[in-house]
């Protein structure tokens, strides 16, 4: 849970023990508001829908959401803030693999190589070349034969 | 430009280039599947993953930039692909993860009398604009060309219908006035390559197809913001276009004087000037032109090769269909290899760029395969063809789809 949905628990719990404790002294107060602390009180009903609206509005605008709101004409747009995933897809092992690694996942994760179809060394070359020319990816030529041999040599994943 | 939205921008560019090797907290993409594409030659597995910020289950194509397919059994679902399954398709990974309503700004610029600085309050203020369109990447079912091509090796599903929301353009470009001699409008995004040199991704439009009327910025697509992985807050929408034109993210837009030279008008998603597109492997010297109209198709929804049919049983068919760019007028199927074609029952008509549900019925043979076509005929009169096309980039496949089912 997040630390706003617990400070808002708590502070439901802790609205309804002042309310009930208006007519004893502070010291009685003190005490039974300490001993419901203590204690493992269920949640009240009202403090859930409160958390499961934080934790809808959160998971709707994201962890990271600012706060700002945009509307008009019944139309209402809200910030959103969130994290992407990681791939976690790494290359087959063989040789030269690590130059590939080093030289072809800053743009793009290994996915885009893997899906692809059984390429030869001279269409792996075209699409090498690509990547240097019209992409800009910074592959020194040399790596290139390197990265090319590797590509060709990959079986089709499954 | 927000300027925050551009640090936030680099800190996925850092994210990148540390994931080599490092251990990320984020969640990891690959979750469950894998999903059989059935691509011939492979490869044809893919992870299902429901790891994207507002996505449910999308097939994985890749993870970075996001290349997320729609599960096909979404489009029997309805005629609308509901928002949280909708196909999402970036070309480079440095995406902003944050947008700030406060701080977002669109610029509109260029030959015009006046430059504009609109927040989306200002926007939202705007004459509201709603139309239903098909939103269908150039390079859809590139995995189910013969013989194959590299790219993005989607099966059907990269492909998507909305009632979009917004503002047409044409009311944005005439608040800031467009000049006489303007040629063209172009639109940028807030996304950027990793690499400062690369080209970065933006598209144009000749001025009076932008002034149509119907391209249109939408901020709601389904009733709701778009997800942030389909363009948030503002995209460009180009009904019966490709896909490629539909810019996301839009906070730039120029109106140009001068044809388009950038890299991704002049040189990229080019297509054979032919009919269907169509050339032979290794063929050369034919004209291009950059791609644009989307062509007739037409799915079947509720079964596929893996469906089995009972002995001479009624089999109910059904799916959906889409002019391309312009309505449906019909849809046919077929259960003799296209000797002969029966009517299809059309559903409701949500407009002439949405997706149009059809039903029919065949009858199983009483043993082996019963194997159904489907096709459709545009408004224009144009009709599907028999034989896939083929051309270099994998780009406006609509050949006639056919399902073989087993009888047993």
């Amino acid at each position: 849970m997040s630390t706003m949905s617990v400070l808002s628990a708590v502070a439901a719990i802790g609205a309804v023990v002042v309310l009930l404790s208006a007519n004893a002294g502070q010291a009685e107060r003190n005490a039974a508001a300490q001993a419901q602390l203590s204690r493992a009180e269920p949640i009240p009903a009202f403090a859930q829908s409160v958390n499961a609206k934080i934790a809808a509005y959160a998971a709707e605008a994201g962890p990271n959401a600012p706060a700002a709101t945009a509307s008009a004409d019944g139309v209402s747009l809200r910030s959103v803030g969130f994290d992407f995933p990681a791939s976690d897809r790494a290359f087959p092992p063989g040789e030269n693999v690590d130059v590939v690694t080093n030289n072809c996942t800053a743009c793009h994760s290994p996915g885009m190589i893997l899906t692809q179809p059984k390429l030869t060394a001279a269409n792996w070359t075209v699409e090498v070349n690509k990547m240097r020319g019209t992409y800009k990816a910074p592959v020194p030529e040399e790596a290139v034969p390197q990265i090319v041999a590797y590509l060709a040599a990959l079986p089709p994943a499954k | 430009m927000a300027s925050e939205t551009q640090t936030l921008a680099r800190r996925t560019l850092l994210r990148g280039a540390a994931a080599l090797g490092a251990v990320s907290l984020a969640a990891r993409a690959r979750a469950e599947g894998p999903i059989d594409l059935r691509l011939n030659g492979g490869p044809d597995q893919r992870a299902l993953t429901k790891a994207f910020p507002q996505k449910g289950e999308m097939i994985l194509q890749r993870t970075r930039p996001p290349l997320l397919e729609t599960p096909f059994e979404v489009f029997d679902k309805g005629v609308f692909t509901p928002n949280d399954q909708f196909f999402v398709r970036w070309h480079w990974a440095v995406i902003p993860e944050q947008i700030d309503l406060a701080k977002y700004r669109m610029a509109v610029r260029g030959h015009v009398n006046q430059v504009q600085s609109l927040s989306m309050t200002d926007i939202l203020g705007l004459p509201r604009f709603e139309i239903a369109a098909v939103n269908q990447c150039s390079g859809n079912s590139r995995g189910l060309f013969e013989p194959r091509i590299a790219g993005g090796q989607w099966a059907n599903g990269a492909m998507g219908n909305a009632k979009w929301v917004g503002v047409r353009l044409r009311d944005v470009l005439d608040r800031a006035g467009v000049k006489p001699g303007a040629v063209a409008v172009r639109f940028n995004g807030l996304d950027e390559p990793v690499v400062a040199e690369a080209p970065d991704f933006m598209k144009s439009l000749a001025i009076d197809h932008a002034r149509d009327g119907e391209v249109m910025l939408a901020y709601q697509m389904n009733g709701e913001q778009l997800p942030l992985l389909n363009g948030f807050p503002l995209r460009l929408v180009v009904p019966g276009w490709y896909s490629t034109y539909w810019v996301k993210m839009v906070s730039d837009i120029e109106v140009l004087d001068k044809p388009d030279d950038s890299y991704w008008i002049k040189s990229a998603y080019l297509i054979p000037a032919t009919p269907h597109a169509n050339v032979k492997p290794g063929e050369t010297g034919f004209p291009v032109e950059p791609i644009n109209r989307m062509v007739p198709r037409s799915f079947f929804t509720n079964v596929t090769a893996a469906t089995t049919v009972k002995p001479r049983a009624p089999v109910p068919l059904r799916g959906i269909a889409m002019g391309g760019d312009c309505g449906v007028t019909s849809v046919e199927t077929s259960a003799d290899s296209g000797a002969t074609w029966q009517p299809a029952a059309l559903g409701a008509d949500e407009g002439a760029y949405s997706f149009r549900r059809w039903t029919a019925q065949a009858t199983a043979p009483a043993s082996g395969a019963l194997t159904a076509m489907v096709r459709c005929t545009n408004t224009k009169g144009v009709v599907q063809p028999m034989e896939a096309n083929w051309n270099g980039g994998g780009f406006m496949r609509n050949v006639v789809e056919t399902v073989q089912m087993q009888v047993g």
